[in-house]
């Protein structure tokens, strides 16, 4: 009986931890709106809108874990293109990290960055943004919903 | 093989599968938890991880933990699940089975009651599993590595305590048909 008052106090103080890290979480500042993406280069901060980056059409197709295909068409620009759009030199990156809203990242060398038609940033349905990576083995550096590119970070 | 050992191993077995589908099963559900505090998971290893609890807990011998693990990683891997892990899946899945291993072995040592164990024992090994995640996989820090870690042992623990209720049920089961079974 002791025992199973004391898991629950810890059940409880478990729960008001999980409210307390989430309410700092949410506001620390570092989110930003549905389709919106921030690039942080050092201490400056520019913000897009999905809507800015839906140029060109972009076709392709992608791999995943299980070997099976999906078939990209959707309106997006080069990751490269973005970069320049908003004043950073893509030949100066040495790496980018691409991280989505729930946090999920994924790394883009600078090499990668200047492949033609290799990494691109698409505008969803839904108005989100989303990473796709074209030649990757898996699909696991397409990252959706992004939030946060970060240009060579720390 | 031995009847009773053949038992073990299919109940094991079924522990393994279970965990694995489940997992797929409250993703969505959990996809819109996870989302909404912007972390990305912890609640559906922390209820997968319980099918891993009772295998362990109703069969208990050392080291099944870690085997069911490796069992579910290598079926993660052959149906094509094991997510953003890859080849590296049998880590983070025999990580967290050691834990189960090692809570059940304690919490038998030092007399805990079920309920009590397998809470202890699902809530740690969900840490756990987040903590290799983000080691393999996320590299998160700060704020956001303390709720992914907050909200693992949160939901680990309310899984621990359905998995010792299960094994109450399941041992209650076991009684009656072993009273059955030898009945003259």
């Amino acid at each position: 009986m002791k025992q199973k008052r004391i898991i629950l106090l810890v059940v409880f103080f478990l729960a008001a931890m999980v409210a307390l890290l989430a309410v700092l979480h949410l506001s620390s500042g570092k989110m930003v709106k549905q389709g919106q993406v921030e690039i942080i280069r050092q201490d400056q901060k520019q913000k897009i809108d999905g809507s800015d980056i839906a140029r060109i059409p972009v076709k392709g197709e992608l791999v995943n874990g299980k070997g099976e295909a999906r078939a990209v068409d959707a309106k997006g620009s080069l990751l490269a293109d973005v970069l320049s759009s908003v004043g950073i030199d893509p030949a100066e990156v040495a790496v980018l990290k691409v991280t989505a809203q729930d946090e999920f990242s994924a790394e883009i060398s600078g090499e990668e960055l200047l492949e033609k038609d290799k990494v691109y940033l698409i505008s969803e349905d839904d108005g989100t943004v989303a990473l796709v990576v074209f030649g990757d083995s898996n699909a696991k550096r397409n990252v959706k919903n992004v939030a946060r590119i970060e240009v060579d970070p720390e | 093989m031995k009847h009773e050992r053949l038992r073990k191993l299919l109940f094991w077995a079924i522990c393994c599968d279970l965990g694995l589908f489940a997992k797929k099963l409250i993703a969505p559900a959990a996809n819109l938890i996870t989302g909404a505090l912007h972390i990305p998971g912890g609640i559906g290893t922390s209820f997968s991880l319980l099918f891993l609890v009772i295998g362990a807990c109703t069969v208990p011998q050392f080291g099944c933990g870690a085997l069911m693990g490796l069992v579910q990683s290598f079926l993660a891997i052959l149906f094509g699940v094991a997510g953003s892990m890859g080849i590296l899946a049998p880590i983070g899945y025999v990580v967290p089975g050691l834990v189960v291993d090692i809570v059940l072995w304690a919490g038998r040592k030092y007399r805990l009651e079920k309920q009590t164990a397998c809470c202890l024992a699902n809530m740690l090994a969900a840490a756990a599993a987040a903590l290799t995640a983000n080691i393999i996989v996320f590299r998160l820090r700060g704020i956001v590595l303390a709720l992914y870690i907050a909200v693992s042992l949160f939901s680990g623990a309310i899984s621990g305590l359905a998995a010792g209720k299960a094994c109450e049920h399941l041992a209650a089961i076991g009684q009656i048909q072993r009273k059955k079974e030898y009945q003259p």
